[in-house]
């Protein structure tokens, strides 16, 4: 069965996590015997076809897009991106059904949709009123109608965790039976690198430092801020944690000054962006994986540090809420407090037993609840439900047949 | 044999004699499914672009060409109105927009969900015309997918509209006039001097532009002409007619 899964983001080019995302997925759903298509961007020369060990890709010509801001950019990719679909169907006629990841991508799911009359389901990674609290100005009301179309005209809308199904829910008035969640996955053998551990740690802390790691955007409502207010009360109990913050955003200058401001400058360091080999050796020699954020859909890297036998300390909010149990396998903190979080970062520097029975827990459910064969299995399923609605239902089209499979009547 | 079956009988006689193959010959003279896609479009707008769509969808009814038009009009939307033989569909737009392009580019949502409608009540369609550049992006899709004649119709272009200035939004509007004029099969305008101005900016074949004034007689005639011969040499990019 083909699936023609639509992204603008896919290795190796990578800005959030879908891109990483839909290549797990696509590569569990090939092996389980499905034929993905994905039609997706092309950058700095790079487009055409690839088969990606199985997988079908089509890249478009992404280079020179001409636009005012991301946003009309991103309306601009998406009507190059359904042309793309166009060609594409006609190689793949028998595609079963669309995947349409996050607003992006919306405008080529909807008329790819209605015009091959074939069902479409989507991703919502995350909401546009999440990420700014809330939704105000002329982009932001784009996004957000945007998003709202894209779920309307979805047959099923996957979304993370129960907290985005409540969000989704309420924030695009979607009915709760249209929404299925099915978390995302991490794949803990991937993880796994070999590195000369005190070479490394020397990159980055002296030999007796402890580790507090942050990896992710340095934006508002991964609330890294938080994090940096909450390094004074860690250093009066416990001098030798340093802090290493990885990733880059338009918060990063503050975020440094922030860290001299309060006197706690010398015992942070800001990388900025760091390769995926670097960011595995940092998870696996961190003691602390902190993820503080105000706004988080799911929280993978919480996922992937569990999957490094490395503590975590999370806000208590959004998925990440649900993926952490309290004191069993990580620790919850309350979200937008320093303080709680200094609590939580100085209890486990001080109970090497309790770290070491949290990561064996966090290990076993990352690698028994969290695996991509076992999450493609579920989106799978899925698919065959929808694509049973749809035989049954009167959409489907019964006399002429649909473009592509009808086009040599040509005169 | 009642009367029609007469007909059909002595219509193949005449055929075979005329040595023209009855199949051609019902392919060529079958009702064309024609769509015209314009955001403008009488009673709504009184503009040139709308008096000119009007026209053109009457002049063509009138020639035993079946049209259908696609327009917008938030207090019509979802109606489809008969006008004298030709269908109007009125779609809106449900997304909130910030500009013109932005607009144009998610309206295409609406009209490709109309489009294929229409296609699947029709039985099919044989050619899209696409007025002003609004209409270009959805008109470049409907083509790539129902794998059908394009043709597209310039009022004004970007260059013209905003004199000297270039900025990305503009840039983004003279890269979708651009697109429209090398991806279709025609290219239409009204006037001698906006030819002059689309092969200046645009450098398409002289040949693929054509000006179709709709003040002069009988020229709803060549639309039909250049309609069948446009159908006709589908996939053939040679423009000497």
């Amino acid at each position: 069965m083909k699936i023609m899964h639509l992204t603008w983001e896919f290795p190796p080019y990578k800005v959030g996590g879908i891109g990483t995302v839909i290549d797990e997925l696509t590569k569990n759903q090939l092996a389980q015997g499905l034929e993905p298509v994905v039609v997706t961007c092309g950058f700095e020369g790079n487009f055409g076809y690839e088969n990606r060990n199985g997988v079908h890709v089509y890249r478009f010509n992404a280079d020179y897009i001409p636009a005012e801001d991301f946003h009309s950019w991103a309306l601009q990719m998406s009507m190059l991106m359904q042309n793309k679909a166009c060609e594409v169907m006609r190689e793949h006629s028998d595609v079963k059904l669309i995947h349409a990841h996050d607003w992006l991508v919306a405008t080529a799911a909807v008329g790819i949709k209605h015009i091959y009359r074939i069902p479409m389901i989507s991703t919502l990674h995350a909401l546009e009123s999440g990420r700014y609290g809330g939704i105000s100005g002329d982009r932001q009301e784009l996004i957000h109608s945007l998003e709202k179309k894209l779920a309307y005209e979805s047959w099923k809308i996957i979304c993370n965790s129960e907290f985005m199904k409540r969000s989704i829910s309420y924030s695009l008035s979607i009915p709760h039976d249209k929404i299925e969640v099915i978390p995302n996955g991490v794949d803990a053998d991937q993880l796994k690198i070999d590195f000369d551990y005190s070479k490394e740690k020397s990159r980055y802390a002296m030999p007796h430092e402890s580790i507090i790691f942050y990896v992710g955007r340095l934006v508002w409502e991964k609330g890294v801020d938080i994090m940096v207010g909450s390094i004074p009360s860690v250093l009066a109990k416990n001098p030798d944690a340093k802090f290493v913050f990885a990733g880059c955003g338009y918060m990063m200058n503050r975020l440094k000054k922030l860290a001299y401001e309060i006197g706690v400058g010398d015992k942070t360091l800001f990388l900025g962006y760091i390769d995926d080999d670097s960011l595995k050796k940092l998870l696996h020699l961190s003691d602390i994986v902190i993820v503080p954020s105000r706004y988080e859909p799911f929280g993978i890297t919480a996922l992937e540090a569990m999957a490094c036998h490395t503590t975590v300390i999370v806000a208590d909010t959004g998925g990440l809420a649900e993926t952490v149990s309290h004191e069993l396998d990580g620790l919850k903190v309350w979200p937008e407090s320093s303080d709680s979080l200094a609590w939580g970062i100085n209890r486990l520097l001080g109970d090497s037993n309790l770290v070491n029975d949290l990561c064996s827990n966090a290990y076993n459910k990352v690698t028994k609840g969290y695996t991509w064969s076992g999450i493609t299995e579920k989106v799978n399923t899925l698919y065959n439900s929808v694509i049973t609605e749809y035989t049954d239902s009167s959409w489907k089209p019964s006399g002429i047949l649909p473009p592509g499979d009808n086009t040599e009547d040509s005169d | 044999m009642n009367e029609n079956e007469i007909n059909q009988f002595l219509l193949k006689k005449i055929l075979r004699q005329l040595k023209i193959n009855p199949e051609d010959h019902e392919v060529q003279n079958k009702p064309r499914n024609i769509l015209l896609i314009s955001a403008e479009y009488l009673p709504k707008d009184i503009t040139a672009q709308a008096l000119h769509c009007k026209a053109l969808a009457d002049g063509l009814t009138d020639k035993n060409m079946n049209v259908n038009v696609i327009s917008y009009d938030p207090w019509k939307a979802s109606q489809t109105v008969e006008m004298g033989g030709v269908k109007v569909h009125y779609v809106n737009n449900p997304i909130k927009t910030y500009s013109s392009l932005t607009w144009a580019l998610t309206l295409a949502m609406e009209i490709s969900r109309k489009a294929a409608d229409i296609y699947y009540k029709e039985g099919g369609l044989d050619l899209i015309h696409a007025h002003q550049w609004e209409m270009f992006p959805c008109g470049l899709t409907l083509q790539a997918a129902f794998k059908k004649p394009l043709i597209v119709n310039f009022y004004s272009l970007q260059h013209n509209r905003t004199p000297g200035i270039n900025n990305s939004y503009t840039d983004s509007v003279k890269q979708i006039e651009w697109r429209g004029t090398k991806e279709s099969q025609k290219v239409f305008v009204n006037e001698d001097w906006l030819k002059n101005e689309v092969l200046k900016c645009y450098s398409p074949e002289p040949q693929k532009v054509d000006v179709v004034d709709s003040q002069k007689k009988q020229w709803t005639q060549q639309m039909v002409r250049d309609y069948k011969w446009v159908i006709k040499n589908w996939g053939n990019r040679g423009y000497e007619q």
